[in-house]
């Protein structure tokens, strides 16, 4: 349970000086710096930082849209576990650097990319073009007739055109009035059917053609026929395609430098956050101020690394004030570490407040244990963790995680061998069976709450004692936990033989609540202060019912193993059942591993869900509040490498 | 069929429908918003993944109360007597009905949890924890359902 106590930190150092201290400030990564208030900011340096922001944010622009053509001519692909954790490039020190050193180089390959893009955009859109082209004449292939005879003769004219319904209710009407003319089916075409009519020119035969709903249309043709422009065209088309595919495989192989430009944008983004930093600095003609929150163990390591710089400087530490607001950085033995990942969820912890990192440890083991509830599952989760662990690049929130889900994993272990369960099946008798006795899990379950409950009451009290309010301790929350032991043998003092007691429990329990009352009043200057008090006290008696009622909220634990367990022996049993069959082997052993491989999923989500929200609701009400302000140091970030091994700072 | 084998049989599907239907529509409340993301960003797609499972297990629950039942009255031979036989159609209720309202809920919460996954993804953990509260009457619900089924003889 540590808060890492915090030292404040001044520094102060010549103007020209300011990159080369920030820059290493960032790299060692453990100084947060503190806004400096508004008015004592001064405005020609907002603009310096302002113009040098504008460079890099130019330079992350740029980089950023390489990044995006890479993204489009070469995607990357995540596998499963990268559609989870994301995806980095790995690299190790030596190759950043190399990149880095490379920095003059890639303007002349940033050109490159564009000017392929931009060819490539240029093809793409002829290409179009000439689609469109293409697909505008497709229903004039058959027309043999050359666009130069399309004007008719002196007597004939000619109408090309389509008609979306049957030809004789076209030409019907024609017929009836006798008016010559000849038609030539072309062809048909999305439900359209495409023709020539040939006419003589005085006769009506137009007119009435276009009152029938024939739609007249002239394709666009420089010269010769439909079907020779066709062919100019699809031999363009093949040859754009060929140019296309040929533009990709450029950039493709210029994706190969993707590492490169990835290192870049860290590097930019990294001083950029460096540039930002300045903001938080005082800076006048010559001397720069710095403050900034240390952790106190850190102080000799920030001493020796600004004195290495070998540039004047004045550094001084001191302790925080009093109504300062602390940020917090949680430090913890290292099986505790895993925990605070649950705590970071919920709230950091104010800086007059415990860690609770440590109070959650055994029972979110526990309790995880308890909803999962199968040694086999515990196995696989831990397993998975440790593959994980080893194979994926993760930082040190992603690390803290996996071993949260391995210690987890563990305590279901423990618990699947207590009630003998692996992977549905029972090997041997063990303490109990979880399908065959509910009553006892949940009877598990709730005792497992109420030993919790009391545990979070009892810090409530020691946080009490520490703050020098021994009173609140006793009375609030001694007397309280004696109050309710005794509602709980009252309750069930007959079932652990202390029925003969039953009396002196319920005459002992009401002094408790009596005590319980007046304890409400202690503190209250004058008679009447303190019977004011008394409507206050009773609403603490009637608080019990929220403290019981938080108690069966660990019923989920039975729920979540108890399902767990039937729909793994569900399984198992069509597993059986599938076996005797021919070739029904294959079978069950698809159904055994698809149904252990759902029931597995869920649970452990369902596992981690509910016993994170025991402790955040349940747990935490006793004594926990939270709402500190996590510790940020300034520090480098990588957005898209990941570095195998961090350089010593 | 006799009445009684009928109210064991009609539990079985109160159990298992209702649950199904709140599960299948819930997942896909939290699953159309979770496509949507994905299409802006296709590497949320684990976190939104989780949160779109998670109203399927009211389907679960209803799933095993059902198959219990089954278990329990398929190894009797003969007519179901009318008075068990609506015990387990009793005893299908709490997880059918409170299954179908809550796995829907809950799918509402959890499409909202999607959309903190996209605006600030390194807080999901509670969108989850916000889906998981809903989750707890189903619980309850699934808890009651057991005890009642567990209390039927024949």
């Amino acid at each position: 349970m540590a808060i890492v106590p915090m030292k404040r930190l001044e520094l102060y150092g010549l103007v020209r000086n300011k990159a080369s201290f920030l820059s290493e400030l960032q790299r060692l990564g453990l100084v947060e710096l503190i806004e400096p208030a508004a008015e004592d900011r001064r405005s020609e340096t907002e603009e310096m930082i302002r113009n040098e922001l504008f460079l890099i944010e130019e330079k992350l622009g740029e980089i950023n849209r390489i990044l995006e053509v890479f993204e489009r001519f070469a995607p990357q692909k995540p596998n499963f576990v990268e559609q989870f954790s994301g995806m980095k490039t790995v690299l190790t020190w030596e190759e950043q650097q190399n990149y880095l050193a490379k920095k003059e180089e890639t303007t002349r390959l940033a050109d490159r990319v564009f000017n392929a893009e931009k060819e490539h955009n240029l093809l793409e859109q002829e290409k179009v073009k000439v689609e469109r082209e293409i697909s505008a004449l497709r229903p004039w292939t058959n027309l043999d007739l050359p666009v130069a005879s399309w004007s008719g003769s002196k007597r004939v004219a000619i109408l090309l055109g389509s008609f979306d319904q049957n030809l004789q209710a076209l030409v019907g009407e024609l017929e009836q009035e006798k008016i010559p003319y000849y038609c030539q089916v072309i062809g048909e075409y999305d439900n359209r059917i495409y023709m020539v009519f040939f006419f003589l020119r005085e006769s009506r035969a137009e007119e009435l053609l276009r009152a029938k709903g024939f739609a007249a249309a002239w394709p666009e043709l420089a010269a010769g026929t439909v079907g020779e422009r066709l062919a100019v065209l699809g031999e363009k088309k093949q040859e754009l395609e060929t140019n296309l595919a040929k533009m990709e495989k450029t950039i493709q192989v210029l994706a190969d430098q993707r590492p490169l430009f990835q290192t870049l944008y860290d590097y930019w983004h990294n001083q950029k956050i460096q540039v930002e930093a300045g903001r938080q600095l005082l800076t006048g003609k010559a001397v720069f101020a710095l403050e900034g929150w240390v952790a106190a163990e850190k102080v000799t390591r920030v001493e020796e690394v600004i004195a290495s710089l070998k540039l004047p400087h004045y550094l001084r530490f001191s302790d925080p004030q009093a109504d300062e607001e602390i940020p917090i950085l949680l430090e913890n033995k290292k099986v505790i570490t895993p925990f605070e990942k649950l705590v970071e969820g919920f709230s950091y912890p104010r800086s007059d407040e415990v860690d609770p990192s440590a109070a959650i440890a055994p029972f979110f083991f526990l309790g995880y244990g308890m909803a999962l509830g199968d040694a086999g599952y515990g196995l696989v989760l831990s397993v998975i963790c440790l593959v994980l662990m080893a194979k994926v690049p993760m930082g040190s929130s992603g690390r803290k995680m996996a071993w949260l889900f391995f210690i987890s994993g563990l305590g279901t272990i423990f618990f699947g061998l207590l009630s003998s369960s692996i992977f549905g099946y029972s090997f041997y008798p063990g303490l109990f069976n979880v399908v065959e006795q509910p009553q006892l899990l949940l009877v598990i379950s709730l005792g497992f709450g109420l030993v919790q409950l009391y545990v979070g009451t009892m810090i409530s009290g020691w946080i009490s004692i520490k703050n020098g309010d021994a009173a609140e301790a006793i009375w609030g929350k001694g007397v309280w936990l004696l109050f309710l032991t005794g509602l709980l043998l009252i309750a069930g003092g007959s079932q652990i033989g202390l029925g003969a007691y039953a009396t002196q429990i319920k005459y002992g329990t009401l002094a408790v609540a009596i005590l319980l009352v007046i304890g409400n009043g202690r503190g209250q200057k004058g008679i009447w202060a303190k019977i004011k008090a008394i409507p206050g006290g009773l609403m603490t008696i009637y608080g019990s019912i929220g403290f019981f009622s938080d108690v069966l909220s660990y019923s989920r634990l039975m729920a979540l193993g108890l399902s767990g367990a039937v729909m793994g022996s569900i399984i198992n049993l069509f597993v059986e059942m599938t076996w005797g069959a021919p070739i029904g082997w294959v079978f069950s052993i698809c159904i055994f591993l698809f149904g252990h491989a759902l029931n597995f999923g869920l649970n452990l989500l369902g596992a981690y869900v509910h016993c994170s929200r025991l402790q955040y609701l349940e747990f935490f009400n006793t004594f926990f509040t939270g709402g500190g302000r996590p510790f940020t140091p300034l520090k480098l970030e990588n957005i898209n490498i990941f570095l195998k091994k961090e350089r010593e700072v | 069929m006799v009445l009684g084998t009928f109210y064991a049989f009609l539990g079985v599907a109160v159990a298992v429908l209702f649950s199904g239907i709140g599960s299948a529509y819930g997942v896909s409340i939290a699953g159309r918003v979770a496509a949507g993301v994905v299409t802006e960003d296709p590497k949320k797609f684990g976190q939104t993944l989780v949160l779109t499972a998670l109203p399927g297990t009211q389907g679960i629950y209803g799933f095993v109360i059902g198959m219990l039942m089954f278990f329990k009255f398929s190894g009797f031979v003969g007519a179901i007597p009318l008075e068990a036989g609506v015990r387990f159609l009793v005893a299908g209720f709490p997880v059918g009905i409170v299954g179908l309202f809550s796995a829907i809920l809950q799918g509402k919460v959890a499409a909202a949890g999607v959309g903190i996954v996209a605006k600030r993804p390194e807080e999901s953990a509670k969108g989850i924890v916000y889906a998981g509260l809903v989750e707890t009457y189903a619980i309850l619900a699934f808890i009651i359902s057991f005890f009642l089924y567990n209390s039927i003889t024949i």
